[in-house]
Protein backbone atom coordinates (compact mmCIF):
# COMPACT_ATOMS: atom_id res chain seq x y z
CA UNK A 1 0.00 0.00 0.00
CA UNK A 2 1.50 3.16 -1.37
CA UNK A 3 1.49 6.59 1.06
CA UNK A 4 2.52 8.60 -2.06
CA UNK A 5 0.05 9.90 -3.73
CA UNK A 6 1.08 10.26 -7.71
CA UNK A 7 -1.37 12.66 -8.74
CA UNK A 8 1.16 15.12 -6.56
CA UNK A 9 4.20 16.99 -7.99
CA UNK A 10 6.91 15.02 -5.57
CA UNK A 11 10.32 14.67 -5.99
CA UNK A 12 11.32 10.79 -6.63
CA UNK A 13 11.39 9.11 -3.96
CA UNK A 14 10.91 5.91 -2.02
CA UNK A 15 7.25 4.99 -1.00
CA UNK A 16 6.81 4.48 2.18
CA UNK A 17 4.65 1.48 4.13
CA UNK A 18 4.50 -0.39 7.18
CA UNK A 19 1.73 -3.30 5.82
CA UNK A 20 2.99 -6.18 3.22
CA UNK A 21 2.82 -5.22 0.17
CA UNK A 22 1.62 -7.11 -2.86
CA UNK A 23 4.72 -6.71 -5.61
CA UNK A 24 2.59 -7.22 -8.88
CA UNK A 25 5.87 -7.38 -10.89
CA UNK A 26 7.45 -9.92 -8.61
CA UNK A 27 6.29 -13.28 -10.41
CA UNK A 28 7.85 -11.84 -13.46
CA UNK A 29 10.44 -10.49 -11.74
CA UNK A 30 11.14 -14.59 -10.49
CA UNK A 31 10.71 -15.95 -13.72
CA UNK A 32 13.39 -13.64 -15.47
CA UNK A 33 15.67 -14.44 -12.97
CA UNK A 34 15.49 -17.85 -13.46
CA UNK A 35 15.40 -17.67 -17.11
CA UNK A 36 18.49 -15.20 -17.30
CA UNK A 37 20.47 -17.55 -15.10
CA UNK A 38 19.64 -20.54 -16.90
CA UNK A 39 20.71 -18.90 -20.22
CA UNK A 40 24.27 -17.23 -18.78
CA UNK A 41 24.92 -20.28 -16.83
CA UNK A 42 24.94 -22.06 -19.96
CA UNK A 43 26.81 -19.62 -21.91
CA UNK A 44 29.62 -19.75 -18.96
CA UNK A 45 29.51 -23.99 -19.43
CA UNK A 46 29.67 -23.90 -22.83
CA UNK A 47 32.55 -22.05 -22.85
CA UNK A 48 34.87 -24.03 -20.56
CA UNK A 49 33.92 -26.91 -22.73
CA UNK A 50 34.66 -24.82 -26.12
CA UNK A 51 38.19 -24.02 -24.38
CA UNK A 52 39.08 -27.78 -24.89
CA UNK A 53 37.44 -28.75 -28.09
CA UNK A 54 39.19 -25.16 -29.32
CA UNK A 55 42.72 -26.81 -28.04
CA UNK A 56 41.64 -30.43 -30.07
CA UNK A 57 40.86 -28.91 -32.82
CA UNK A 58 43.91 -26.45 -33.11
CA UNK A 59 46.48 -29.63 -32.52
CA UNK B 1 17.51 16.86 0.00
CA UNK B 2 15.58 14.23 -0.50
CA UNK B 3 12.10 13.20 0.88
CA UNK B 4 13.10 9.59 0.49
CA UNK B 5 11.51 7.40 3.29
CA UNK B 6 12.90 4.35 4.88
CA UNK B 7 11.75 1.55 6.98
CA UNK B 8 12.57 2.47 10.33
CA UNK B 9 9.85 1.18 12.68
CA UNK B 10 10.03 -1.51 10.07
CA UNK B 11 13.83 -1.94 10.45
CA UNK B 12 13.43 -3.00 14.29
CA UNK B 13 12.22 -6.54 13.46
CA UNK B 14 14.34 -6.48 10.02
CA UNK B 15 17.15 -4.79 10.46
CA UNK B 16 20.87 -5.85 10.80
CA UNK B 17 21.69 -8.79 12.69
CA UNK B 18 23.73 -7.95 16.38
CA UNK B 19 25.49 -11.26 16.29
CA UNK B 20 28.73 -10.58 14.58
CA UNK B 21 28.58 -14.08 12.72
CA UNK B 22 25.20 -13.72 11.57
CA UNK B 23 25.56 -10.13 10.11
CA UNK B 24 28.99 -10.74 8.67
CA UNK B 25 29.12 -14.61 7.65
CA UNK B 26 25.54 -15.56 7.12
CA UNK B 27 24.63 -12.25 5.47
CA UNK B 28 22.51 -11.70 2.11
CA UNK B 29 22.18 -7.77 2.56
CA UNK B 30 23.77 -6.48 -0.76
CA UNK B 31 25.47 -3.49 1.25
CA UNK B 32 27.01 -5.25 3.70
CA UNK B 33 28.60 -8.27 0.89
CA UNK B 34 29.47 -5.40 -0.55
CA UNK B 35 31.55 -4.17 2.37
CA UNK B 36 32.82 -7.37 2.90
CA UNK B 37 34.35 -7.42 -0.90
CA UNK B 38 35.55 -3.71 -0.43
CA UNK B 39 37.53 -4.37 3.37
CA UNK B 40 38.45 -7.98 1.47
CA UNK B 41 40.26 -5.72 -1.52
CA UNK B 42 41.61 -3.37 0.71
CA UNK B 43 43.57 -6.27 2.86
CA UNK B 44 44.49 -7.63 -0.45
CA UNK B 45 45.58 -4.26 -1.80
CA UNK B 46 47.75 -3.98 0.91
CA UNK B 47 49.20 -7.53 0.67
CA UNK B 48 50.13 -7.37 -2.75
CA UNK B 49 51.76 -3.89 -2.55
CA UNK B 50 53.96 -5.37 0.00
CA UNK B 51 55.01 -7.31 -2.83
CA UNK B 52 55.05 -4.85 -4.65
CA UNK B 53 57.47 -2.49 -2.26
CA UNK B 54 59.99 -5.98 -2.41
CA UNK B 55 60.28 -5.98 -5.88
CA UNK B 56 61.28 -2.25 -5.75
CA UNK B 57 63.60 -2.96 -3.09
CA UNK B 58 65.27 -5.77 -4.56
CA UNK B 59 65.30 -3.12 -7.76
CA UNK B 60 66.90 -0.21 -5.96
CA UNK B 61 70.40 -1.13 -6.86
CA UNK B 62 72.52 -3.16 -9.86
CA UNK B 63 73.35 -6.88 -8.27
CA UNK B 64 71.19 -9.18 -5.93
CA UNK B 65 70.27 -7.30 -2.67
CA UNK B 66 67.67 -9.28 -0.63
CA UNK B 67 66.70 -11.82 -1.72
CA UNK B 68 67.38 -14.93 -4.38
CA UNK B 69 65.96 -14.39 -7.72
CA UNK B 70 63.89 -17.74 -7.15
CA UNK B 71 61.98 -15.84 -4.71
CA UNK B 72 61.88 -12.00 -6.41
CA UNK B 73 60.09 -14.67 -9.16
CA UNK B 74 57.49 -15.63 -6.71
CA UNK B 75 56.91 -11.99 -5.58
CA UNK B 76 56.10 -10.50 -8.87
CA UNK B 77 53.63 -13.89 -10.03
CA UNK B 78 51.79 -13.59 -6.68
CA UNK B 79 51.81 -9.85 -6.93
CA UNK B 80 49.99 -10.03 -9.97
CA UNK B 81 47.42 -12.56 -8.75
CA UNK B 82 46.53 -10.75 -5.79
CA UNK B 83 46.23 -7.58 -7.34
CA UNK B 84 43.85 -9.07 -10.10
CA UNK B 85 42.53 -11.35 -8.76
CA UNK B 86 42.54 -10.25 -4.77
CA UNK B 87 42.27 -6.19 -5.19
CA UNK B 88 40.92 -5.02 -8.37
CA UNK B 89 37.78 -7.61 -9.16
CA UNK B 90 36.88 -7.71 -5.91
CA UNK B 91 36.84 -3.99 -5.75
CA UNK B 92 34.70 -3.52 -8.54
CA UNK B 93 32.44 -6.19 -7.36
CA UNK B 94 32.02 -4.36 -3.99
CA UNK B 95 31.27 -1.37 -5.78
CA UNK B 96 28.42 -3.38 -7.86
CA UNK B 97 27.37 -5.18 -5.28
CA UNK B 98 26.82 -1.59 -3.14
CA UNK B 99 25.75 0.31 -5.65
CA UNK B 100 23.68 -1.71 -8.63
CA UNK B 101 20.60 -2.35 -6.48
CA UNK B 102 20.13 1.34 -5.43
CA UNK B 103 21.08 2.82 -8.65
CA UNK B 104 18.49 1.12 -10.44
CA UNK B 105 15.60 0.54 -7.29
CA UNK B 106 16.10 -3.27 -6.55
CA UNK B 107 15.59 -4.15 -3.02
CA UNK B 108 18.81 -6.66 -3.19
CA UNK B 109 20.33 -8.82 -5.47
CA UNK B 110 18.50 -11.08 -7.44
CA UNK B 111 20.84 -14.31 -6.08
CA UNK B 112 21.38 -13.06 -2.65
CA UNK B 113 22.80 -16.29 -1.27
CA UNK B 114 24.59 -17.00 -4.11
CA UNK B 115 26.04 -13.20 -3.43
CA UNK B 116 27.10 -14.64 -0.49
CA UNK B 117 28.79 -17.41 -1.24
CA UNK B 118 30.63 -15.67 -3.84
CA UNK B 119 32.36 -13.66 -1.36
CA UNK B 120 32.92 -16.38 0.74
CA UNK B 121 34.49 -18.23 -1.58
CA UNK B 122 37.18 -15.71 -2.16
CA UNK B 123 39.02 -15.71 1.77
CA UNK B 124 39.64 -19.47 1.25
CA UNK B 125 41.06 -18.90 -2.60
CA UNK B 126 43.46 -16.83 -1.56
CA UNK B 127 44.40 -18.13 1.99
CA UNK B 128 45.03 -21.69 -0.50
CA UNK B 129 47.08 -19.23 -2.64
CA UNK B 130 49.54 -16.92 -0.37
CA UNK B 131 49.97 -20.29 1.84
CA UNK B 132 52.17 -21.58 -0.91
CA UNK B 133 54.60 -18.82 0.22
CA UNK B 134 55.36 -21.09 3.48
CA UNK B 135 55.35 -24.54 1.60
CA UNK B 136 59.18 -25.98 1.11
CA UNK B 137 58.91 -25.39 -3.01
CA UNK B 138 57.46 -21.80 -2.88
CA UNK B 139 54.88 -20.24 -4.83
CA UNK B 140 54.18 -19.62 -8.16
CA UNK B 141 56.81 -18.57 -10.12
CA UNK B 142 56.21 -18.95 -13.57
CA UNK B 143 54.45 -15.20 -13.98
CA UNK B 144 50.54 -14.42 -13.54
CA UNK B 145 50.11 -16.36 -17.07
CA UNK B 146 51.22 -19.54 -15.89
CA UNK B 147 52.97 -20.22 -19.26
CA UNK B 148 53.87 -24.00 -19.56
CA UNK B 149 56.57 -25.79 -19.60
CA UNK B 150 57.45 -23.47 -16.84
CA UNK B 151 54.73 -23.49 -14.78
CA UNK B 152 54.64 -26.84 -14.79
CA UNK B 153 57.97 -27.14 -13.02
CA UNK B 154 56.38 -25.75 -9.75
CA UNK B 155 55.37 -27.63 -6.96
CA UNK B 156 52.41 -25.55 -5.74
CA UNK B 157 50.98 -25.44 -8.95
CA UNK B 158 47.80 -27.71 -7.99
CA UNK B 159 47.38 -24.82 -5.16
CA UNK B 160 47.19 -22.26 -7.45
CA UNK B 161 44.99 -23.95 -10.23
CA UNK B 162 42.81 -24.91 -7.31
CA UNK B 163 42.61 -21.21 -6.21
CA UNK B 164 42.20 -19.71 -9.58
CA UNK B 165 39.06 -22.31 -10.17
CA UNK B 166 37.93 -20.84 -6.96
CA UNK B 167 38.38 -17.21 -8.33
CA UNK B 168 36.60 -18.23 -10.94
CA UNK B 169 33.36 -19.74 -9.77
CA UNK B 170 33.29 -16.72 -7.43
CA UNK B 171 33.66 -14.43 -10.29
CA UNK B 172 31.00 -16.15 -12.63
CA UNK B 173 28.58 -16.37 -9.91
CA UNK B 174 28.77 -12.60 -8.86
CA UNK B 175 28.46 -11.99 -12.89
CA UNK B 176 25.57 -14.23 -13.59
CA UNK B 177 24.18 -12.37 -10.07
CA UNK B 178 24.90 -8.61 -11.67
CA UNK B 179 23.13 -9.63 -14.96
CA UNK B 180 20.06 -11.23 -13.35
CA UNK B 181 19.84 -8.02 -11.14
CA UNK B 182 20.11 -5.78 -13.77
CA UNK B 183 17.85 -7.44 -16.53
CA UNK B 184 15.29 -8.34 -13.82
CA UNK B 185 14.89 -5.98 -10.54
CA UNK B 186 14.96 -2.67 -12.33
CA UNK B 187 12.48 -0.39 -10.80
CA UNK B 188 9.56 0.20 -13.23
CA UNK B 189 10.42 3.16 -15.39
CA UNK B 190 14.35 2.47 -14.96
CA UNK B 191 14.48 1.43 -19.11
CA UNK B 192 18.15 0.76 -19.61
CA UNK B 193 18.91 3.62 -21.75
CA UNK B 194 17.85 5.41 -18.23
CA UNK B 195 20.56 3.27 -16.30
CA UNK B 196 23.65 4.95 -14.97
CA UNK B 197 26.76 4.00 -17.17
CA UNK B 198 27.92 2.41 -14.05
CA UNK B 199 25.49 0.18 -14.26
CA UNK B 200 25.62 -0.24 -18.13
CA UNK B 201 29.61 -0.71 -17.84
CA UNK B 202 28.96 -3.76 -15.01
CA UNK B 203 26.17 -5.71 -17.19
CA UNK B 204 28.90 -5.59 -20.06
CA UNK B 205 32.00 -6.39 -17.65
CA UNK B 206 29.55 -9.11 -16.35
CA UNK B 207 28.85 -11.06 -19.72
CA UNK B 208 32.94 -10.84 -20.03
CA UNK B 209 33.12 -12.47 -17.49
CA UNK B 210 30.76 -15.72 -18.06
CA UNK B 211 32.71 -15.48 -21.32
CA UNK B 212 36.00 -15.72 -20.43
CA UNK B 213 36.72 -17.23 -16.72
CA UNK B 214 35.62 -20.26 -18.15
CA UNK B 215 38.15 -20.45 -20.62
CA UNK B 216 41.25 -19.51 -17.89
CA UNK B 217 39.15 -22.46 -16.02
CA UNK B 218 39.78 -24.79 -18.99
CA UNK B 219 43.27 -23.61 -19.40
CA UNK B 220 44.65 -24.27 -16.02
CA UNK B 221 43.31 -27.77 -15.88
CA UNK B 222 44.92 -28.64 -18.86
CA UNK B 223 48.17 -27.79 -16.90
CA UNK B 224 46.81 -29.75 -14.43
CA UNK B 225 46.37 -32.81 -16.29
CA UNK B 226 49.19 -31.86 -18.16
CA UNK B 227 51.20 -32.12 -14.55
CA UNK B 228 49.68 -34.75 -12.74
CA UNK B 229 47.58 -37.11 -15.23
CA UNK B 230 50.10 -37.25 -18.58
CA UNK B 231 48.35 -35.50 -20.56
CA UNK B 232 50.32 -33.14 -23.17
CA UNK B 233 48.24 -30.67 -24.36
CA UNK B 234 51.18 -28.82 -24.01
CA UNK B 235 53.94 -30.91 -24.42
CA UNK B 236 55.64 -31.30 -27.76
CA UNK B 237 57.07 -34.01 -26.89
CA UNK B 238 53.53 -35.80 -26.22
CA UNK B 239 51.74 -33.71 -29.46
CA UNK B 240 50.77 -30.80 -27.75
CA UNK B 241 51.97 -27.62 -28.69
CA UNK B 242 52.71 -24.88 -25.41
CA UNK B 243 51.76 -22.13 -27.75
CA UNK B 244 47.91 -22.80 -27.66
CA UNK B 245 48.31 -22.70 -24.21
CA UNK B 246 49.02 -18.85 -24.92
CA UNK B 247 46.31 -19.13 -27.51
CA UNK B 248 43.89 -19.42 -24.87
CA UNK B 249 45.52 -17.83 -22.28
CA UNK B 250 45.08 -14.61 -23.79
CA UNK B 251 41.31 -14.98 -25.05
CA UNK B 252 40.93 -14.83 -21.23
CA UNK B 253 43.13 -12.61 -20.55
CA UNK B 254 42.52 -9.71 -22.37
CA UNK B 255 39.15 -9.32 -22.04
CA UNK B 256 40.01 -9.68 -18.18
CA UNK B 257 41.88 -6.20 -19.01
CA UNK B 258 39.06 -4.91 -20.00
CA UNK B 259 36.73 -5.90 -17.04
CA UNK B 260 39.47 -4.54 -15.06
CA UNK B 261 38.56 -1.13 -17.13
CA UNK B 262 35.28 -1.22 -17.75
CA UNK B 263 33.68 -1.00 -14.51
CA UNK B 264 36.07 1.98 -14.14
CA UNK B 265 34.87 3.98 -17.38
CA UNK B 266 31.70 3.63 -15.48
CA UNK B 267 32.74 4.97 -12.49
CA UNK B 268 34.39 8.12 -14.06
CA UNK B 269 31.18 8.92 -15.96
CA UNK B 270 29.34 9.06 -12.37
CA UNK B 271 31.79 11.29 -11.15
CA UNK B 272 32.88 13.55 -13.92
CA UNK B 273 29.05 14.62 -14.63
CA UNK B 274 28.62 15.44 -10.59
CA UNK B 275 31.41 17.90 -10.18
CA UNK B 276 30.58 19.48 -13.56
CA UNK B 277 27.19 19.94 -12.80
CA UNK B 278 26.42 18.56 -15.99
CA UNK B 279 24.44 15.70 -17.63
CA UNK B 280 27.21 13.26 -19.31
CA UNK B 281 27.66 14.44 -22.94
CA UNK B 282 26.81 11.32 -25.58
CA UNK B 283 25.08 9.58 -22.85
CA UNK B 284 24.47 7.03 -25.79
CA UNK B 285 28.00 6.99 -27.42
CA UNK B 286 29.50 5.97 -24.02
CA UNK B 287 27.11 3.10 -23.65
CA UNK B 288 27.96 1.76 -26.73
CA UNK B 289 31.61 2.57 -26.90
CA UNK B 290 31.56 0.28 -23.94
CA UNK B 291 29.93 -2.21 -25.65
CA UNK B 292 32.33 -2.28 -28.59
CA UNK B 293 35.07 -2.31 -26.55
CA UNK B 294 33.88 -5.27 -25.11
CA UNK B 295 33.12 -6.69 -28.10
CA UNK B 296 36.84 -5.62 -30.21
CA UNK B 297 38.40 -7.55 -26.46
CA UNK B 298 37.18 -10.74 -27.92
CA UNK B 299 39.29 -10.26 -31.12
CA UNK B 300 42.87 -9.21 -30.18
CA UNK B 301 44.37 -11.76 -27.89
CA UNK B 302 47.38 -12.49 -30.06
CA UNK B 303 48.74 -8.82 -29.96
CA UNK B 304 50.29 -10.14 -26.47
CA UNK B 305 51.46 -13.21 -28.40
CA UNK B 306 53.32 -11.34 -31.37
CA UNK B 307 57.06 -12.44 -30.51
CA UNK B 308 55.71 -16.06 -30.82
CA UNK B 309 56.28 -16.44 -34.49
CA UNK B 310 52.52 -15.88 -35.75
CA UNK B 311 51.77 -15.91 -39.79
CA UNK B 312 52.07 -12.24 -41.22
CA UNK B 313 48.41 -12.25 -42.10
CA UNK B 314 47.81 -12.86 -38.33
CA UNK B 315 50.01 -10.64 -36.78
CA UNK B 316 48.66 -7.52 -39.62
CA UNK B 317 44.95 -8.64 -37.79
CA UNK B 318 45.81 -8.40 -34.76
CA UNK B 319 47.46 -5.16 -35.24
CA UNK B 320 44.88 -3.92 -36.67
CA UNK B 321 41.67 -4.90 -34.55
CA UNK B 322 44.08 -3.46 -31.48
CA UNK B 323 44.44 -0.21 -32.73
CA UNK B 324 40.49 -0.29 -33.44
CA UNK B 325 39.64 0.09 -30.24
CA UNK B 326 41.50 3.50 -30.02
CA UNK B 327 38.28 4.58 -31.82
CA UNK B 328 35.64 3.73 -28.94
CA UNK B 329 38.12 4.36 -26.18
CA UNK B 330 38.77 8.05 -27.93
CA UNK B 331 34.83 8.73 -27.72
CA UNK B 332 34.77 8.02 -24.30
CA UNK B 333 37.70 10.39 -23.50
CA UNK B 334 36.26 13.18 -26.06
CA UNK B 335 33.04 12.62 -23.91
CA UNK B 336 34.33 13.34 -20.59
CA UNK B 337 36.57 15.87 -21.79
CA UNK B 338 33.20 17.43 -23.26
CA UNK B 339 31.63 16.94 -20.25
CA UNK B 340 33.68 18.60 -18.31
CA UNK B 341 33.86 21.52 -20.93
CA UNK B 342 31.52 24.28 -19.52
CA UNK B 343 30.54 22.88 -16.98
CA UNK B 344 30.45 24.06 -12.98
CA UNK B 345 33.39 22.63 -12.10
CA UNK B 346 34.62 22.10 -8.38
CA UNK B 347 37.19 19.87 -7.32
CA UNK B 348 36.68 17.89 -4.34
CA UNK B 349 38.86 14.33 -4.26
CA UNK B 350 36.67 12.03 -6.33
CA UNK B 351 36.79 14.89 -9.27
CA UNK B 352 40.86 14.90 -8.67
CA UNK B 353 41.28 11.46 -9.14
CA UNK B 354 38.84 11.39 -12.16
CA UNK B 355 40.73 13.99 -13.59
CA UNK B 356 43.84 12.16 -13.28
CA UNK B 357 42.33 9.03 -14.45
CA UNK B 358 41.35 10.39 -17.91
CA UNK B 359 44.50 11.97 -17.97
CA UNK B 360 47.20 9.34 -17.17
CA UNK B 361 44.64 6.61 -18.41
CA UNK B 362 45.20 8.09 -21.54
CA UNK B 363 48.95 7.48 -21.22
CA UNK B 364 48.19 4.33 -20.48
CA UNK B 365 46.22 3.94 -23.26
CA UNK B 366 49.09 5.62 -26.07
CA UNK B 367 51.48 3.78 -24.86
CA UNK B 368 49.02 0.50 -25.51
CA UNK B 369 49.03 1.91 -29.30
CA UNK B 370 52.67 1.50 -29.68
CA UNK B 371 52.58 -1.81 -28.04
CA UNK B 372 49.71 -2.64 -30.97
CA UNK B 373 52.35 -2.35 -33.85
CA UNK B 374 54.00 -5.31 -34.59
CA UNK B 375 57.76 -4.29 -35.57
CA UNK B 376 57.54 -1.89 -32.47
CA UNK B 377 56.83 -4.61 -30.15
CA UNK B 378 59.46 -7.06 -31.64
CA UNK B 379 61.47 -4.27 -29.16
CA UNK B 380 58.95 -3.81 -26.56
CA UNK B 381 58.21 -7.06 -26.07
CA UNK B 382 59.21 -8.49 -21.99
CA UNK B 383 60.43 -4.95 -21.91
CA UNK B 384 59.89 -2.56 -18.75
CA UNK B 385 57.98 -0.41 -21.65
CA UNK B 386 54.88 -3.28 -20.96
CA UNK B 387 55.38 -3.01 -17.37
CA UNK B 388 55.23 1.35 -17.39
CA UNK B 389 52.02 0.52 -19.94
CA UNK B 390 49.85 -1.64 -17.87
CA UNK B 391 50.66 0.00 -15.00
CA UNK B 392 49.74 3.43 -16.36
CA UNK B 393 45.99 1.40 -16.89
CA UNK B 394 45.55 -0.64 -14.32
CA UNK B 395 47.06 1.71 -11.29
CA UNK B 396 46.25 5.14 -12.47
CA UNK B 397 43.34 3.58 -14.64
CA UNK B 398 41.17 1.05 -12.63
CA UNK B 399 42.59 1.62 -9.33
CA UNK B 400 42.56 5.27 -9.43
CA UNK B 401 39.06 4.60 -10.23
CA UNK B 402 38.59 2.94 -7.28
CA UNK B 403 39.72 5.17 -5.06
CA UNK B 404 37.65 7.76 -6.90
CA UNK B 405 34.54 5.62 -6.55
CA UNK B 406 35.92 4.95 -2.72
CA UNK B 407 35.32 8.96 -1.75
CA UNK B 408 32.33 9.73 -4.06
CA UNK B 409 30.18 7.24 -2.47
CA UNK B 410 32.21 6.77 1.08
CA UNK B 411 29.78 9.34 2.52
CA UNK B 412 26.66 7.47 1.04
CA UNK B 413 27.98 4.28 2.93
CA UNK B 414 28.87 5.49 6.62
CA UNK B 415 26.90 8.87 6.55
CA UNK B 416 30.20 10.70 7.61
CA UNK B 417 32.22 13.12 5.29
CA UNK B 418 35.75 12.14 5.00
CA UNK B 419 38.14 14.64 5.63
CA UNK B 420 38.48 16.31 2.76
CA UNK B 421 41.83 18.27 3.16
CA UNK B 422 43.40 14.36 3.82
CA UNK B 423 41.98 13.24 0.99
CA UNK B 424 43.35 15.92 -1.60
CA UNK B 425 46.73 15.29 0.47
CA UNK B 426 46.28 11.39 -0.25
CA UNK B 427 45.53 12.83 -4.10
CA UNK B 428 48.54 14.70 -4.86
CA UNK B 429 50.95 12.42 -3.01
CA UNK B 430 49.37 9.56 -4.80
CA UNK B 431 49.49 11.69 -8.40
CA UNK B 432 53.03 12.50 -7.90
CA UNK B 433 54.54 9.63 -6.49
CA UNK B 434 52.60 7.31 -9.47
CA UNK B 435 53.91 9.20 -12.10
CA UNK B 436 57.67 8.97 -10.61
CA UNK B 437 57.29 5.19 -10.27
CA UNK B 438 55.96 4.38 -13.03
CA UNK B 439 56.96 7.04 -16.13
CA UNK B 440 60.88 5.80 -16.01
CA UNK B 441 59.91 2.18 -16.29
CA UNK B 442 58.74 3.81 -20.11
CA UNK B 443 62.83 4.54 -20.51
CA UNK B 444 64.62 1.11 -19.07
CA UNK B 445 61.85 -0.35 -21.80
CA UNK B 446 62.89 1.28 -24.49
CA UNK B 447 66.43 1.03 -23.59
CA UNK B 448 65.67 -2.59 -23.21
CA UNK B 449 65.42 -3.75 -19.60
CA UNK B 450 63.81 -6.92 -19.40
CA UNK B 451 60.90 -7.89 -17.20
CA UNK B 452 60.55 -10.08 -14.47
CA UNK B 453 64.15 -9.91 -13.42
CA UNK B 454 66.08 -9.06 -10.19
CA UNK B 455 69.38 -8.33 -11.52
CA UNK B 456 70.04 -5.90 -14.29
CA UNK B 457 73.04 -3.76 -16.01
CA UNK B 458 74.36 -1.11 -14.54
CA UNK B 459 73.00 1.07 -17.37
CA UNK B 460 69.40 0.92 -15.73
CA UNK B 461 70.57 1.72 -12.41
CA UNK B 462 68.97 5.59 -11.90
CA UNK B 463 66.30 5.25 -13.88
CA UNK B 464 65.75 1.90 -11.66
CA UNK B 465 66.95 3.90 -8.59
CA UNK B 466 64.19 7.07 -9.12
CA UNK B 467 61.47 4.55 -9.98
CA UNK B 468 61.92 2.68 -6.37
CA UNK B 469 62.16 5.83 -4.81
CA UNK B 470 58.47 6.62 -6.51
CA UNK B 471 57.20 3.08 -5.29
CA UNK B 472 57.88 3.67 -1.21
CA UNK B 473 56.32 7.15 -1.49
CA UNK B 474 53.57 5.73 -3.45
CA UNK B 475 53.16 2.93 -1.03
CA UNK B 476 53.46 5.12 1.72
CA UNK B 477 50.55 7.55 0.12
CA UNK B 478 48.03 4.80 0.27
CA UNK B 479 48.68 4.81 4.40
CA UNK B 480 46.95 7.91 4.10
CA UNK B 481 44.11 6.52 2.14
CA UNK B 482 43.57 4.18 5.00
CA UNK B 483 43.58 6.66 7.43
CA UNK B 484 41.14 8.92 5.62
CA UNK B 485 38.91 5.73 5.24
CA UNK B 486 39.35 4.90 9.11
CA UNK B 487 38.64 8.28 10.35
CA UNK B 488 35.67 8.67 7.37
CA UNK B 489 34.10 5.61 8.68
CA UNK B 490 34.21 5.68 12.15
CA UNK B 491 35.49 9.41 13.43
CA UNK B 492 34.10 12.05 11.43
CA UNK B 493 31.85 14.69 13.24
CA UNK B 494 30.29 16.01 9.91
CA UNK B 495 27.41 14.22 8.62
CA UNK B 496 26.63 13.84 5.11
CA UNK B 497 23.93 14.93 3.55
CA UNK B 498 21.08 12.36 1.52
CA UNK B 499 22.28 14.14 -1.72
CA UNK B 500 25.97 14.49 0.12
CA UNK B 501 26.99 16.30 -3.63
CA UNK B 502 25.43 19.37 -4.96
CA UNK B 503 25.31 17.84 -8.43
CA UNK B 504 24.59 14.16 -7.69
CA UNK B 505 21.28 12.42 -9.88
CA UNK B 506 20.23 9.34 -9.70
CA UNK B 507 18.32 7.28 -7.12
CA UNK B 508 21.22 6.48 -5.09
CA UNK B 509 20.99 9.76 -3.99
CA UNK B 510 17.20 9.56 -2.78
CA UNK B 511 17.81 7.18 -0.09
CA UNK B 512 19.17 8.69 3.40
CA UNK B 513 23.38 8.80 4.23
CA UNK B 514 24.15 5.91 5.85
CA UNK B 515 21.91 3.93 3.58
CA UNK B 516 19.87 1.99 5.50
CA UNK B 517 19.90 -1.74 5.72
CA UNK B 518 16.72 -2.19 3.60
CA UNK B 519 15.92 0.08 0.65
CA UNK B 520 13.65 0.06 -2.07
CA UNK B 521 11.41 -3.10 -0.77
CA UNK B 522 8.88 -0.94 -2.58
CA UNK B 523 10.01 0.13 -5.47
CA UNK B 524 11.03 3.47 -5.95
CA UNK B 525 8.46 6.36 -8.56
CA UNK B 526 10.82 7.22 -11.13
CA UNK B 527 10.62 10.39 -11.75
CA UNK B 528 13.18 11.25 -15.42
CA UNK B 529 14.48 14.61 -13.72
CA UNK B 530 15.95 13.17 -10.59
CA UNK B 531 17.82 10.73 -12.99
CA UNK B 532 21.40 11.96 -14.24
CA UNK B 533 20.12 9.91 -17.73
CA UNK B 534 16.40 10.26 -17.24
CA UNK B 535 15.48 12.70 -20.56
CA UNK B 536 18.19 10.63 -22.74
CA UNK B 537 15.29 9.44 -25.39
CA UNK B 538 13.75 13.20 -25.68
Amino acid sequence: MSTIDPSKPIRMTQQNTSSATVDPVSDNRRKGVRRTVTITAAIALAFFLVSFVQIVLMK
Amino acid sequence: MSHAATHDHHDDHHGAPKNFFQRWCMSTNHKDIGTLYLVFALLMFFIGGSFAMLIRAELFKPGLQLMQPYFFNQLTTMHALVMIFGAIMPAFVGLGNWMIPLMVGAPDMALPRMNNLSFWILPFAFTLLLSTLFSAGGGPAGGWTMYPPLSLQSDSLAYVVFSVHLMGISSIMGAINIIATILNMRAPGMELLKMPVFVWSWLITAFLLIAVMPVLAGAVTMLLTDKYFGTNFFNPGGGGDPVLYQHIFWFFGHPEVYIMILPAFGIISEIIPTFSRKPIFGYKAMVFAIASIAFLSFIVWAHHMFAVGLPLGAEIFFMYATMLIAVPTGVKVFNWVSTMWGGSMTFETPMLFAIAFVILFTIGGFSGLMLALVPADFQYHDTYFVVAHFHYVLVTGALFAIIAATYYWLPKWSGRMYSEFWGKMHFWNSVIWVNVLFFPQHFLGLAGMPRRIPDYNVAFANFNMVSSIGGFLFGASQLIFLGVLVHGVFFSKKKATDRVWEGAKGLEWTVPSPAPFHTFDVPPVIHDDELAHGHVND
